[in-house]
């Protein structure tokens, strides 16, 4: 596909993806990418003619009837989770 | 007729012969060490009830980690979901349990489904009951290990590119992947939402046969389980069988080849009418796959953060981004962060089209290539892996790339969502081989009718065969 992957671009994807990478970890996969997208190069060649199946079947939207339902309690749902006063904690924003 | 191990175990329940309950606790004391050393569960259940009437009668069965279970720890081979308990059972799971199932535990499996050894498992790989130095095979390697041992089990497994056939195929047992959307997800740790199907492992054919209708059908839950046709299986005359030939000339190993050969024998001289033929869109299936399968992976996999499921990260002192990537980097295996990042790059702009959306259309390029085939035929056949199970030492000098390539025979039925089941052909070297046949979409009745007509053909060998008292 003739893209060029450099340490620059595989420590930009990890940025993307919240993931950091040590200085051997950058190395081993930029070894991994190039590898496997000269792999993937094949595709240049492919001309599909026809429209993208995002799904294998023909998929319809289905909505269920707009009636309240309480299958699981809030408080077994917060159980997973780190709480004060049943609000969920997170990081500082700023 | 062979007298499959859910169909003996359920007429002795029925007849009064065996007690549910009894014969569980019997079975668990003996499963337990068995299952310890060879690592084929993330968490047995030691507090297991015996299920009670319904279809099942109390039979043992055992749930792939990425699926939910109330009240129970629930990883997904992941470190980031340890301490995880989700307050819900999956359709599945509850289907199970109301047909009178036994839950035993849940079942060791690669990080998230992604892997083709089980050895991506963030608590062990999962060591093959034929063999210990060898893998299951993956994703869902504990399934099919216990599957190999125990002689009355279901296992509930999934598959997202071959994660049941492949396990199934190393281990010796059946595996049958339905129809995308045939069977709930809800309830699933997914993977990639297109692809992600939930299946079931057992030792015979007739074994799925009793299993498929209790957890296939529609559900509210799950928006692709609601355009499903109604499952109906009956014995079907099967009569034609396709081979791709470009499939089997990529298999290097020539001695599954001859099996896979003498097995179409057989089916022939029951007088099957087997063709060669041509599907030539199969050679882009593997970049097609990965790049659809690791794209949607990279955003489902967003979620885990540290803060809504398992691993808690208390450094509320840091910044948003900060935390989730601390928690992100110190919990994800290396090949979670390997296909997060590949999904990560084939959904970035200036790449998208390139990778992404020409990986879409290939997908729909296979599904009408299947199609097309499935209405001169009824059904396509390969052997399921181009390999034996390998050695561990064998499996950590292979590189990623190498590791892909050998999901060729799995992954295009997979991409198309039909279904498909691996079934035990032969074996070599005292490993088991797998053979692999497919049907169209919702066909799932026409594998089990080549199954049965396959399983009269064929004496299958299990390494163990544990069982409780009655």
């Amino acid at each position: 596909m003739g893209i060029e992957i450099d340490e620059e671009m595989i420590e930009k994807v990890a940025r993307i993806s919240r993931i950091r990478l040590a200085p051997d970890e950058t190395k081993r996969l930029l070894n991994d990418f190039k590898e496997i997208l000269s792999a993937f190069s094949m595709l240049d060649e492919a001309v599909p003619d026809c429209e993208p199946a995002f799904h294998p079947i023909e998929i319809k939207n289905y909505v269920r009837e707009d009636e309240p339902e309480t299958r699981i309690p809030p408080d077994e749902i917060i159980e997973n989770m780190d709480t004060h006063q049943r609000f969920i904690k997170g990081p500082r924003m700023q | 007729m062979r007298i499959s191990g859910a169909t003996h175990y359920i007429s002795a329940a029925k007849e009064g012969v065996l007690d549910p309950k009894a014969y569980l606790s019997d079975l668990m004391r003996k499963l337990e060490p068995h299952a310890r050393s060879l690592n084929l569960f993330s968490k047995i259940n030691e507090r297991s009830d015996a299920g009670k009437g319904g279809t099942l009668h109390g039979l043992p069965f055992s749930v792939k980690d990425n699926i939910c279970v109330r009240g129970f720890p629930t990883r997904a081979g992941s470190k980031i979901l340890e301490g995880y308990e989700p307050p819900f059972d999956a359709t599945v799971v509850e289907r199970m349990k109301a047909a009178g199932g036994s839950f035993i535990g849940t079942t060791n499996m690669d990080e998230f489904g992604f892997g083709t050894f089980s050895t991506n498992c963030a608590f062990g790989a999962p060591r093959n009951p034929f063999d210990d130095s060898r893998s299951c095979g993956g994703s869902s390697g504990g399934a099919a290990g216990t599957t190999a041992i125990l002689s009355h089990h279901v296992a509930l497994s999934e598959s997202t590119g071959g994660s049941i056939s492949c396990p199934a195929s190393f281990c010796g047992v059946v595996g049958l992947t339905p129809t995308y959307g045939r069977v709930s997800r809800y309830g699933l740790i997914d993977y990639a939402n297109s692809l992600d199907k939930i299946g079931l492992m057992a030792r015979s054919i007739d074994d799925i046969a009793i299993a498929l209708p209790i957890i296939a059908g529609k559900d509210k839950r799950d928006s692709t389980s609601m355009a499903q046709p109604e499952l109906s299986i009956s014995n079907e005359l099967i009569e034609s069988i396709a081979v791709p030939e470009e499939l089997i000339s990529a298999i290097h190993d020539k001695r599954i080849i001859d099996m896979f050969s003498a097995s179409l024998k057989k089916l022939e001289e029951a007088g099957v009418e087997v063709a060669r033929i041509s599907m030539p869109s199969l050679r882009y299936s593997i970049p097609a796959y990965y790049i659809l399968a690791c794209a949607e992976a990279s955003t489902n996999l967003a979620k885990f953060c540290g803060m809504r499921y398992g691993a808690a990260w208390n450094a509320y002192d840091k910044m948003y981004n900060e935390f989730f990537t601390e928690v992100r980097t110190a919990s994800f295996g290396v090949e979670a962060k390997r296909r997060l990042m590949l999904g990560t790059f084939a959904r970035m702009a200036g790449y998208r089209d390139q990778y992404y959306m020409k990986a879409l259309k290939i997908r729909q390029k296979i599904v009408e290539e299947f199609k097309g085939v499935l209405k001169g035929f009824d059904v396509i056949a390969t052997p399921t892996m181009p390999l034996l199970p390998p050695r561990f030492e064998e499996i950590i000098e292979m590189t990623p790339a190498t590791v892909y390539a050998l999901d060729f025979l799995t992954v295009p039925p997979n991409l198309a969502g039909i279904p498909q089941v691996s079934m035990p052909m032969g074996y070599l070297d005292d490993l088991p081989v797998g053979i692999h046949f497919m049907a169209d979409h919702w066909d799932e009745s026409k594998l089990i009718s080549v199954g049965r007509m396959w399983e009269q053909r064929m004496e299958y060998r299990f390494p163990m065969n544990l069982e409780g008292s009655p």
